[in-house]
């Protein structure tokens, strides 16, 4: 009798622990999905802050280029063509003379058609630089060849690339976004990375065109670059968001870059 | 003692004791503090299944290895809290149980021969918290010792309610007793599987990077 007394004793006992194990179990389960719930909620509005910070960051970027860009053709329009104009004017007045002999209206003419042609090559190259015509009536792979050409000419660095992509079945306004980032990855290649050696690669993948960029130059720490990064790298970024793209880029120093994206 | 489940469940353990400690050199504080309580559980199963061959069945023996439990793993937590709150917690529960249980058994010796309430239900729940605020810590970070703490929360949770009627079964009847036995076991394989899982991964990663 003494023994089943104790025992409903012992059960009582077990039960008591067992409610209040499960009872504050329960309070810090409801305490641990609070907190947590705060933690991700503050986490995603972080995240949200940041990637507004990052949008008005590429959009100052864009702007920066736009400007530096205006800047530049104003001073190509101001020192080439305005200079050339002034002084094809200067010689058509001087041509208004009646006292010239033949042979000064010959040399003034030969001058007025020295400057103009220069002005038309100044006035090309401008448009050349802003818009490349073989874009326009060659097509994208016409133009990555063309700027493939152009620059192992200087013999600063060796390219080769491999475009197995049909670009016509590509939305036309994404040509001259994958022109610009060819274009600024090999101007940063030469410049910073002092590569030797360039590789293009453009090939479909699924229902996507795949992009890879790889040089051999001094590379950099991808830490640091998120943390500095150059206007041309913003500009490439920026870009790449354009053709709705999740850019990414390998790197560690002195073993070069492979940047690689799919449009 | 011959039991399946018991000797199934000590292979696991000497497994993953041998697997954490392949390293033990080369990684960080937290780390040795898991190997050791692997270390610390295989020594108190040995002494079990010794303590059994011998006859003794001694349950002061329980009582070190709920100590022992309880030290290891508030220290391990203690070393991986990234909250300075949360390394306060631990430290004063770290010192406040102890003298607790210690008054207790001081007070009433009787409960060093059986199963003690308050050391089972006072050490796990603590366990079962230390768990959560790391799974807490892990919200936004990648997984570290998730398998560990699965693993730990699995067996807290499942052995509480066993360890509680221990006493009960003793008294009334052994066979049911020697069930219960058999379910903690069980529960043990499972924690060992997954905490194995665990250095599994951590190898695995270690190779790739």
């Amino acid at each position: 009798m003494k023994n089943d007394y104790n025992s409903i004793d012992e059960i009582n006992t077990i039960i008591a622990y067992n409610s209040a194990f499960f009872v504050l179990l329960a309070i810090v389960v409801i305490l641990f999905f609070y907190f947590s719930r705060k933690k991700i909620l503050q986490k995603m509005e972080e995240n949200k802050d940041l990637e507004l910070y990052h949008q008005r960051d590429l959009v100052n970027a864009v702007l920066t280029t736009q400007e530096e860009e205006r800047m530049r053709i104003a001073q190509d329009l101001h020192d080439d063509i305005s200079s050339k104009l002034n002084v094809i004017s200067l010689n058509s007045h001087l041509l208004q003379n009646k006292n010239l002999t033949d042979a000064e209206v010959f040399e003034i003419s030969n001058n007025i058609i020295n400057f103009t042609q220069n002005a038309i090559e100044s006035s090309r190259r401008i448009a050349h630089d802003l818009y490349p015509p073989v874009l326009q009536n060659f097509g994208l792979q016409a133009g990555i060849e063309e700027l493939c050409l152009d620059i192992i000419a200087t013999k600063s660095v060796n390219i080769t690339h491999q475009i197995k992509v049909d670009f016509s079945k590509i939305p036309i306004e994404k040509h001259l976004h994958l022109f610009r980032i060819i274009q600024e990855l090999i101007n940063n290649s030469i410049r910073h990375g002092k590569a030797k050696n360039i590789k293009i690669i453009c090939k479909n993948n699924t229902n996507k065109v795949n992009f890879k960029y790889i040089d051999d130059g001094i590379g950099f720490d991808l830490l640091a670059l998120q943390s500095n990064k150059g206007l041309g790298m913003k500009n490439i970024e920026s870009r790449v968001n354009y053709l709705k793209a999740n850019l990414m880029i390998k790197s560690t120093e002195n073993q070069g870059i492979d940047v690689e994206f799919n449009f | 003692m011959d039991n399946i489940y018991l000797n199934f469940n000590f292979s696991l353990i000497f497994i993953n004791f041998i697997l954490c400690s392949l390293n033990f050199n080369k990684v960080g504080s937290a780390f040795k503090t898991l190997c050791l309580y692997m270390g610390f559980i295989t020594f108190f199963v040995i002494l079990l299944k010794f303590s059994y061959q011998i006859n003794i069945h001694s349950f002061f023996i329980s009582h070190i290895f709920f100590f022992g439990q309880f030290f290891f793993l508030s220290t391990f937590y203690s070393q991986i809290m990234r909250e300075k709150l949360q390394q306060k917690f631990i430290y004063y529960t770290q010192i406040i149980v102890p003298i607790l249980l210690l008054t207790q058994y001081f007070f009433n010796p009787e409960l060093l021969n059986k199963f003690n309430l308050l050391e089972i239900y006072l050490i796990s729940f603590l366990i079962i918290v230390y768990v959560l605020f790391h799974f807490y810590d892990m919200l936004n970070v990648e997984k570290y010792f998730y398998y560990n703490s699965v693993a730990i929360l699995v067996y807290q949770l499942g052995t509480v309610i066993l360890y509680s009627t221990g006493n009960l079964f003793l008294e009334h009847n052994p066979k049911l007793n020697l069930f219960t036995f058999d379910l903690i076991n069980i529960l043990g394989i499972i924690t060992q599987a997954i905490t194995f899982i665990g250095w599994r991964n951590y190898y695995k990663m270690k190779t790739r990077s």
